[in-house]
């Protein structure tokens, strides 16, 4: 089954010098211990259209083959695919594919504002209300003191959006550690904050509510970030993961990410996926199924660089 | 004003009601007397209906009305209450009464309130075009807990269903305390508490003209219909509500019973292709409305709170294509929020350029700053409210000097949840309450229903006292009483009523059985049957044991032992292993409930499923039902010093009075079908059961003794007599117990009693019979041509009779598994993942 989610492909600015194209293919795969006898799913897949990113192609493939699904547009803008399996599946397999064709965001004047003149009070109405949903605390962003002085201490008063910024993505990217498992999809800010270890999903989480907590607007990002073997070593297949990170909303640029994760700015190697709350608003796939048993989901990730002429070639 | 009675009342000053005196608070209006102390014109009949009634009489008055609503199994659900389901609703026969003039003015506040939040509910699942503007600001949209996201964009659906909350204050003046857009109750309750009220206080007091309830819901029911995708002209309609546990579950049956719908819960639905479809017992039937009783968050496990089990995965999709009619929509839960009642005349001016109508009781929204400081400021003289829950209201004069500084400190960390409303006095009316008249505090509960631009209002509604005098709290939980709400039409009205009553109301497509409430029928026949049958045979071992009190004959006490293995058939027996079982033992056979497998055991679990069926029950099989439990609860208080074959018969009286009353009103497309079925089965299984334990055992001190049991333990003792005489063989009480067709209670009986019971599932006989009745027939058949001589002495019954038996009870087992495969297979385990 093919369904391409894709808009019309948008124009990169010209601002633009380097066009990095990137191939996305995204495996979730549910092995179920029972027979599943119907699925109901809901998907947030298909990358963004973003002035410095363009969607080239998207395509969901759902195996067993659903027998209804739909594509709607949420309340965030991000676009959202239902689908219902209605034969028994012992298994369920998503598979989104995707050429993006990215380019950096540079940042402007804006983003050397004294912090606080980009908090959501100092918004205009028709802003406030557009950007409502991100400035309070939200179900797994939830305030959290600690996170609060934590951004504090990287806001000081007059200090630079950006160079805020940076500084407490780089604070958080040092005093936590990434560790694959150590947290769940369901794991609570405050349980990160005493483990002090877990995955990006985690970091971004504790990164948008302390930008909350200073009244500023955060926003909880899913997407995808190029990796690199070691030296050496040949990139594998489904290596990579599905990737979060935060952005803050900055009032004459647009929305301005920064991956804790990584300790760098999100620029042409990641993909932009969806934006939300926080986790629970853009989960890559939820679902909910009758008769086939909890079970853990197998995700692959395999990221690779293209260049144009592959783009023009392509399959 | 005009005299609107019909009946001249000489003008009095005070109430005299001899023996019964009346004195309103000095801080509050009084709905029937006014400051001089005179009764107000619209109550002077129901004033003189006073006159010459003594405390006596009220007291009656009370209890009559009680005990009518206790016959008609009227309850309120409390939550975490000892009493459970069966609490009873608390109504106060005397009603609330309204004259015409003050009526209008709410009538048309009413339509226009439900018109506004019809338009405020589109404009927020739409362009949301009140907050770009400004007039709401959006954090009490975006930042509701109930707000949801996902609906923003559907297909715009209209808010059939509205009531509000109307209290008046000291000056005569009512005002709005609370809007109920998502689900709201109460309709129900005024249908019974009228027809109580007339009942209790006869002709005499209703000789004014009422207006009736019946259009009400009449126009309910067609706005409703006309929800319909496609302009389907006869829709499936059903009323999803949250089941058994709902504190307001009498009511959802009670209403789809009046409405002629299909009561439903999350698991009888599913959606396919954005439609939903009812489960029912032949295939799926799509649905076109559903009127929705179960919150917003928890109706869709997909796309709200994903532990929901109520909900329905897809709902949310159902309605946001436009495939299925939502009385209310996902998402008018949110309009609940008493953080927009400030913000409603400047709604009202942009949607629909009027004023508003009614003014609602002042409210200060904590989300701004200076509202926020005046509630802090004057937290003793408000009620403070979350904007997500319409209970757990906190009254700022009640709380301890810490609970204060809490509740300020969470009003502080968010307070756009939060609201502080004026302390309002509101008016009082005469409720019995010790045999006698006091002022109690109304709140009145109201009804709409429309289609977004015209709505119909119900004539009067549902008025809530307080339990005393001091206190505004009204709610049913907090034990609050009820009143029938009486709007007093002028002269000629009743010409008005007959005129608009509909000429033709088609007969719609009756309630729809569902899978899960045939499978209930099912199940509640078998439990019943079971505890009957074991019930029988506890009853032939004490005969027995009698006999051997009284003889002291070695031969009964060994069918004693015998019958041992038989009574465990049903329930294990726990602990060292006695030769006999003690009658204390016994006794816990039948009584006590937590014993998996006793009768008490059977008979609550055949009740808690009766309760889930509660629409289907006639008034009468309702009464057959509660008797049993009352039974069960008396007997279980008062079990010591009670001889126990005492207990026995009213408990089979009871269980014939509950199969009696259900035959005689149970359709079998309504269920009958199942309930007969799963008796029958049940039976067929338990006879079976019973010889087949039993063949194992014969020798020839027993023999007699056994064969006497097994036919008085199945009802057929007397029946052998009159066919045989004295003479008890193994070849009659075959011939009688299994294979005699005029023999009603004899196995070859009760399985032919099936055979048509299965035809009429069978949707073309034509084609021939169906795979369950070739079942049935593959048992049916051989005990038809069975001959008992062939099973004539111990030997044989021990080999031929054991192993005719044995391939009898496959025939059955399987037969209960082709049943439970074929028609409920509705309920499944569900999953949820997210990833």
């Amino acid at each position: 089954m093919n369904t391409n989610t894709s808009n019309t492909p948008s124009p990169l600015p010209d601002s633009c010098a380097e066009v990095s194209y990137i191939r996305v293919r995204h495996e979730t795969l549910y092995r179920y211990p029972g027979l599943a006898s119907l699925a109901y799913n809901k998907a947030w897949l298909a990358p963004l259209v973003r002035l410095e990113q363009q969607v080239l192609e998207h395509r969901v493939r759902i195996d067993p083959k659903p027998r209804f699904q739909h594509v709607q547009t949420d309340s965030f803008g991000n676009r959202v695919h239902y689908f219902e399996v209605h034969k028994p599946h012992q298994q369920l397999k998503v598979t989104s594919e995707a050429v993006v064709g990215r380019c950096p965001k540079p940042l402007n004047d804006a983003c050397q504002f004294p912090w606080e003149q980009i908090t959501y009070h100092s918004l205009q109405a028709r802003q406030k209300m557009e950007l409502c949903s991100f400035a309070y605390p939200s179900p797994m962003a939830p305030y959290h003191e600690e996170a609060k002085d934590y951004a504090q201490s990287c806001f000081s008063p007059a200090r630079p959006v950006a160079e805020s910024l940076l500084d407490f993505a780089g604070r958080i990217y040092r005093d936590f550690s990434y560790e694959s498992g150590a947290t769940q999809v369901d794991t609570t800010l405050g349980e990160f904050l005493d483990i002090r270890k877990g995955v990006c999903q985690d970091f971004a989480h504790l990164a948008v509510s302390g930008l909350r907590s200073l009244g500023l607007v955060a926003a909880y990002v899913s997407g995808y970030v190029m990796t690199y073997p070691p030296e050496g070593e040949e990139k594998r297949q489904g290596a990579d993961a599905s990737h979060a990170w935060v952005a803050l909303y900055v009032p004459d640029y647009g929305w301005l990410h920064v991956d804790p994760t990584n300790n760098m700015w999100v620029s042409d190697e990641h993909v932009i996926v969806a934006i939300g709350r926080d986790y629970s608003d853009v989960p890559p796939l939820k679902g909910v199924c009758y008769g086939a048993g909890q079970q853990q989901p197998e995700v692959a990730v395999t990221l690779e660089r293209i260049s144009r002429e592959e783009l023009s070639y392509g399959h | 004003m005009p005299d609107t009675t019909p009946l001249t009342v000489p003008s009095q000053t005070g109430l005299d009601l001899n023996d019964v005196p009346y004195s309103p608070l000095a801080t509050a209006y009084d709905e029937m007397m006014d400051a001089q102390g005179k009764v107000r014109p619209h109550w002077q009949a129901f004033a003189k209906y006073f006159t010459g009634v003594s405390r006596n009489d009220l007291d009656n008055l009370n209890k009559d009305s009680q005990r009518r609503l206790k016959e008609q199994g009227v309850n309120y659900n409390v939550y975490n209450d000892p009493e459970g389901m069966r609490r009873p609703w608390l109504l106060d026969p005397l009603p609330m009464v309204f004259s015409e003039e003050d009526w209008a003015p709410l009538e048309e506040g009413l339509q226009q309130r439900a018109r506004l939040f019809s338009a405020l509910l589109r404009d927020i699942m739409g362009n949301q075009t009140c907050l770009k503007k400004g007039l709401l600001p959006p954090e009490i949209v975006f930042q509701h807990p109930g707000y949801l996201r996902s609906m923003v964009g559907g297909v715009p659906s209209p808010l059939t269903l509205y009531a509000a909350d109307l209290a008046r204050g000291p000056d005569g003046t009512w005002w709005v305390l609370s809007d109920r857009t998502q689900g709201p109750s109460g309709a129900g309750y005024v249908l019974e508490a009228r027809m109580v009220t007339k009942r209790v206080l006869g002709q005499g007091a209703v000789d004014y003209s009422i207006a009736p309830l019946a259009q009400y819901f009449y126009h309910l029911k067609r706005h409703v219909a006309a929800l319909a995708p496609d302009n389907q002209s006869d829709p499936t309609i059903v009323l999803l509500s949250s089941g058994i546990g709902n504190e307001v579950y009498f009511e959802h049956a009670y209403l789809v019973a009046q409405l002629g719908i299909t009561l439903v819960e999350g698991d009888d639905l599913t959606v396919r292709q954005g439609k939903v479809y009812l489960k029912t017992v032949d295939d799926l039937k799509q649905v076109d409305v559903i009127i929705r009783r179960v919150d917003d968050v928890y109706s869709d496990p997909l796309n709200f709170r994903g532990d929901s089990m109520l909900g329905v995965p897809g709902l949310a999709q159902a309605q946001a294509l436009g495939r299925v009619g939502m009385a209310n929509p996902l998402g008018s839960g949110m309009l609940e929020s008493p953080a927009i009642l400030p913000f409603l005349p400047g709604l009202s001016r942009h949607f629909l350029s009027e004023e508003l109508k009614l003014p609602e009781v002042a409210t200060w929204w904590c989300g701004q700053e200076k509202e926020r400081k005046h509630v802090i400021s004057k937290i003793d003289s408000l009620v403070i409210k979350r904007v997500d829950r319409a209970t757990g209201v906190v009254y700022g004069n009640k709380l301890t000097k810490a609970q204060k500084t809490d509740l300020i400190n969470r009003i502080k960390a968010e307070p756009w949840l939060y609201v502080g409303q004026q302390l309002l006095s509101f008016s009082t009316v005469p409720t019995l309450a010790d045999s006698a008249l006091h002022p109690r505090h109304l709140v009145l509960r109201t009804f709409a229903a429309g289609d977004g631009e015209q709505y119909d209002v119900m004539p009067g509604g549902l008025t809530r006292v307080s339990p005393d005098a001091n206190s505004f709290v009204v709610s049913s939980q907090m034990g609050g009483l009820s009143k029938d709400t009486w709007l007093i039409k002028g002269g000629g009205s009743m010409r008005d009523v007959l005129r608009l009553n509909p000429a033709k109301q088609r007969r719609t497509a009756s309630a729809i059985l569902t899978s899960r409430a045939a499978e209930n029928l099912f199940w509640l026949a078998r439990y019943m049957e079971r505890g009957e049958s074991l019930l029988r045979l506890i009853r032939a071992y004490l005969r027995q044991l009698e006999n051997y009190f009284d003889y002291g004959d070695d031969t009964d006490a060994q069918v004693l032992i015998n019958l041992k293995p038989l009574i465990e058939l049903y329930c294990k027996v726990e602990g060292k292993q006695q030769r006999l079982p003690r009658l204390d033992v016994l006794q816990g056979f039948i009584l006590d409930s937590r014993h998996t497998g006793s009768v008490a055991y059977n008979l609550r679990a055949a009740i808690r499923t009766a309760y889930t069926l509660r629409d289907l029950w006639s008034g009468d099989c309702w009464r057959a039902i509660e008797e049993l439990e009352e039974l069960l609860d008396y007997t279980e208080k008062n079990q010591k010093g009670v001889a126990l074959d005492q207990f026995i018969q009213p408990f089979l009286t009871g269980l014939l009075a509950f199969w009696g009353a259900s035959q005689e009103s149970l359709a079998l497309d309504q269920g009958g079908l199942w309930l007969q079925l799963g008796k029958r089965l049940e039976r067929s299984q338990n006879t079976v059961n019973s010889v087949l334990r039993l063949c194992h055992v014969f020798s020839e001190e027993n023999e007699a003794g056994l064969r006497h049991v097994l036919l008085e333990s199945n009802d057929c003792l007397n029946s052998h007599r009159r066919r045989f005489g004295t003479d008890l063989t193994y070849y009659t009480t075959w011939q009688h117990l299994l294979l005699e067709p005029t023999n009603p209670r004899s196995l070859v009986s009760t399985v032919s009693a099936m055979e048509p019971l299965l035809g009429y599932l069978n949707p073309n006989p034509h084609r021939g019979l169906m795979p369950l009745e070739k079942r049935v027939l593959s048992g049916l058949t051989p005990l038809r041509l069975a001959d008992a001589s062939e099973w004539h002495n111990t030997e044989l019954t021990k080999t031929e009779l054991a192993e005719f038996l044995n391939e009898q009870m496959a025939t059955f087992s399987q037969f209960g598994l082709d049943i439970e495969h074929q028609y409920f297979k509705h309920a499944q385990p569900i999953t949820r993942f997210m990833r």
